[in-house]
């Protein structure tokens, strides 16, 4: 039994050491490619200045134009908005732009319903994104608050890559294929992060909005604000439209809030009950843009 | 405790631990068995843990009767009692709720609505399987091939034994329970079997099995707007994952008995690579088919009598066969298909003894046979019959336009790894069976890349339950 036990650890401790070193690979060359976001922020901007960055999810993606803003305000404009994300990634999101030495004049946080009082303590879907980054320390502080896993494969892949290549090994292994032969590939999103959305839905008529009133008390939203301002930055809550929500926001603290949740009143502009397509996001953005207009004239 | 979870990636080592410590007394090794065992089966409900020692003990206490009474009325009032109770048990978890039903819609057909109050019951995981292997013991008895234990501890542990408790193969008495009661002692060379089979389950289930779910459940849940390409490839994917998923399985049982010194039954021999249905259920869950034909179709009259007779008895184990599975009708249509598919061959007897060509000659069989067995696995895998029927006719038509697979980057990834490695298997397996081998036995530096492809490739992060738990 001592050789099976003995020749056992051997073969576990080999593949061991052969994993961690193929999904330190993985990881160190999605972390040179532009395959998604958080790669693309520190090896594919454009600039490292902006005029407006929009941080989001699925729907500020699906809402928000960045070559529309860039035309209409001037200088460059980002879309940083990833599928799949709530408020503390979109957190993460907006510390890993500026901690890569970029700047901006605006950060655009597109808020959506389910994060307004308060979010879950917990990773979301888009989150092993990050782990090429794991090194970096506020990468490492959201993994260690919100990695619930019972491995937490996010919070310990900074010493052990192989738990976040292994468990998320589906959605990395083709990223690090695709950046080992082309690191400037960028998945579903343009060089200044837009991505289209299809029409689902295709409604006809538009139901009937219910309406939800919110003052935004979420107090992630309040440590955003406290960084933004500290990294020199103006913070503008927008809320994107919706198809069937009526959103007022009574009492919130924040200087700027861009309610559109109204905004588009025809069943067409929408891909489902939270993304809009193409035809939508033009109207979205013009009227954003109307807005930003007015803020920065402001004092 | 799923095999492929962390919980069990640390009660394994624990239990074995203990095990080969105290491997010089026989008893304290059954005791850990047993304990271990029911520690398994109560980490998915512990309120079950009081069925399994009911359906051990009343099976104990029968077998003694039977094996100490002389009366013929006697032994067969006892076993009458433990089919009694078995089946019973069977029938209020399993199929209370289904029968309830039928009853009520059968009503309904004449005009007639019953309202029905279901109960509100939660399927035992491994009922059917621990029940059948009870049972196997009582009826051996009363055939005189089994003589009973007095081993309280022995039975308890054989009917209970965690590699195999929730999804088989489902044992014999006659093979396993006598393990239990001799002394076992460490074999290297055996243990190692046991890991090489482990690891080759392992690699179907995670890598094979759990990633064709993610397709599969999309395509099923999707199928009327799917084109007849997507259908296609959800039926073979869902081919492939009940069979990884249930020969993995098996896999890891027997991996896992050996590794603690015990050796259980063989329960797939390569079924995709059979020639004819009938080829098929000779090798695909052959512990359940080899069940059947010993305590149902030989009782009932087996082949004896004329052609009829002997269809309408083949037809009785097919239709209680997919009724094993689960109490739906797609189960019992499932098994109706097998049957009808089954019935050519038996006819004609002269071909049923194929084989083994090691030429390609055979791959045209093969092809048809997977086919077959493809369109019935959408009856199984359906969530009702209209749903099933529908697949088959969005199957055949072309009726719909989207395509689940190809429309993601990553689905198609998936797609990629399950097909690459489901070949890989299909051709191992092939290379085994020439060299007349019932498992696939890689050398050390196989087995060194199937733990990497199960690293880089395992669906950890999409981990289904073994399908057969349901059943």
């Amino acid at each position: 039994m001592k050789k099976f036990v003995t020749k056992g650890l051997i073969y576990f401790l080999g593949i061991l050491l052969i994993s961690t070193l193929l999904s330190g690979l993985g990881l160190w060359l999605v972390s040179k490619g532009n395959f998604y976001k958080p790669s693309f922020v520190v090896n594919g901007l454009p600039s490292n200045s902006f005029q407006t960055v929009v941080f989001g999810s699925s729907r500020g993606l699906a809402a928000l134009d960045s070559k529309m803003i860039s035309e209409s305000q001037g200088g460059l404009s980002l879309n940083l908005c990833m599928t799949h994300t709530a408020l503390p990634t979109h957190f993460l999101m907006i510390k890993h732009f500026f901690e890569q030495g970029n700047s901006t004049e605006f950060v655009l946080l597109s808020v959506d319903l389910g994060d307004f009082e308060n979010s879950q303590v917990k990773t979301g879907d888009a989150d092993f994104k990050f782990a090429p980054f794991a090194g970096e320390g506020y990468v490492q502080e959201f993994y260690q608050k919100y990695d619930q896993t019972g491995l937490r494969v996010l919070a310990n892949s900074n010493w052990m890559p192989l738990l976040a290549y292994g468990f998320y090994n589906s959605q990395l292994i083709y990223p690090t294929l695709i950046s080992s032969i082309r690191p400037g590939y960028k998945y579903l999103f343009d060089e200044l992060g837009n991505y289209g959305y299809p029409d689902y839905l295709g409604l006809s008529e538009l139901p009937a909005a219910s309406p939800r009133a919110t003052s935004l008390k979420n107090p992630i939203l309040e440590e955003i604000s406290q960084y933004v301002e500290q990294k020199g930055a103006k913070l503008i809550i927008y809320i994107a439209p919706y198809l069937q929500e009526d959103i007022r926001i009574d009492g919130a603290s924040f200087q700027h809030i861009i309610n559109h949740s109204r905004l588009l009143n025809e069943a067409k502009f929408f891909s489902d009950n939270i993304h809009l397509v193409n035809t939508g996001k033009i109207s979205a953005t013009k009227a954003l843009n109307l807005e930003l207009a007015k803020i920065k004239h402001q004092p | 405790m799923l095999f492929t979870s962390i919980e069990f990636a640390i009660f394994l080592p624990l239990v074995f631990a203990l095990y080969w410590l105290t491997a010089k007394y026989r008893k304290t090794q059954l005791v850990i068995i047993l304990v271990s065992s029911y520690f398994f089966y109560a980490w998915w409900d512990w309120r079950f843990l009081g069925l399994i020692i009911f359906s051990s003990l009343v099976d104990f206490l029968i077998g003694l009767q039977i094996g100490e009474t002389t009366s013929k009325l006697k032994k067969k009032r006892l076993l009458g009692l433990s089919l009694f109770t078995n089946l019973g048990l069977l029938g209020v978890f399993k199929y209370f709720n289904f029968f309830l039903q039928s009853f009520s819609e059968a009503f309904s057909l004449f005009g007639q609505n019953i309202a029905v109050a279901r109960l509100d019951i939660v399927l035992p995981v491994g009922i059917s399987f621990y029940t059948f292997q009870t049972l196997s013991y009582t009826i051996d008895i009363y055939r005189g091939k089994l003589s009973p234990t007095k081993d309280v501890l022995a039975f308890f542990s054989f009917v209970s034994f965690f590699p195999q408790l929730v999804a088989g193969p489902i044992e014999r008495a006659s093979h396993l329970l006598g393990q239990f009661t001799s002394p076992r002692r460490f074999d290297y060379a055996f243990a190692v079997s046991g890991v090489r089979i482990f690891i080759w389950g392992f690699f179907k289930k995670v890598v094979i099995a759990d990633n064709a779910a993610s397709i599969v459940d999309l395509i099923f849940a999707n199928y009327s707007d799917q084109s007849s390409a997507a259908l296609m490839f959800g039926a073979i994917l869902f081919a492939f994952q009940i069979y990884g998923d249930f020969s993995g399985y098996s896999d890891m049982a027997i991996g896992l008995s050996r590794i603690l010194g015990f050796d259980l039954m063989l329960n797939f021999r390569f079924p995709y690579l059979a020639q004819n249905i009938n080829d098929f259920w000779k090798r695909w869950h052959i512990s359940l088919s080899s069940w059947f034909r010993d305590y149902l179709y030989i009782p009932i009259g087996g082949s004896h009598g004329s052609s009829l007779f002997a269809l309408r008895n083949v037809m009785i184990v097919f239709v209680i066969s997919g009724f094993w599975h689960g109490a739906n009708w797609t189960f019992i249509v499932w098994g109706i298909l097998h049957g009808l598919l089954y019935i050519p061959m038996f006819l004609n007897k002269s071909k049923q003894n194929l084989t083994v060509h090691k030429t390609l000659r055979r791959l045209p069989n093969i092809f048809l046979t997977f086919s077959l067995v493809c369109i019935a696995w959408i009856f199984f895998r359906a969530e009702s019959l209209t749903d099933a029927l529908g697949y088959i006719y969005g199957l055949f038509t072309n009726s719909g336009s989207a395509n689940m697979i190809f429309a993601s980057n990553q689905r198609l990834l998936v797609l990629v790894i399950v097909m690459i490695s489901s070949f890989a298997m299909l051709f191992l397996e092939f290379k085994a069976e020439i060299k007349q081998k019932s498992e696939v036995l890689l050398p050390s530096y196989g087995l060194g890349l199937l733990v990497l492809a199960i690293v880089f490739f395992g669906a950890f992060n999409n981990p289904e339950d073994f399908i057969y738990f349901q059943f």
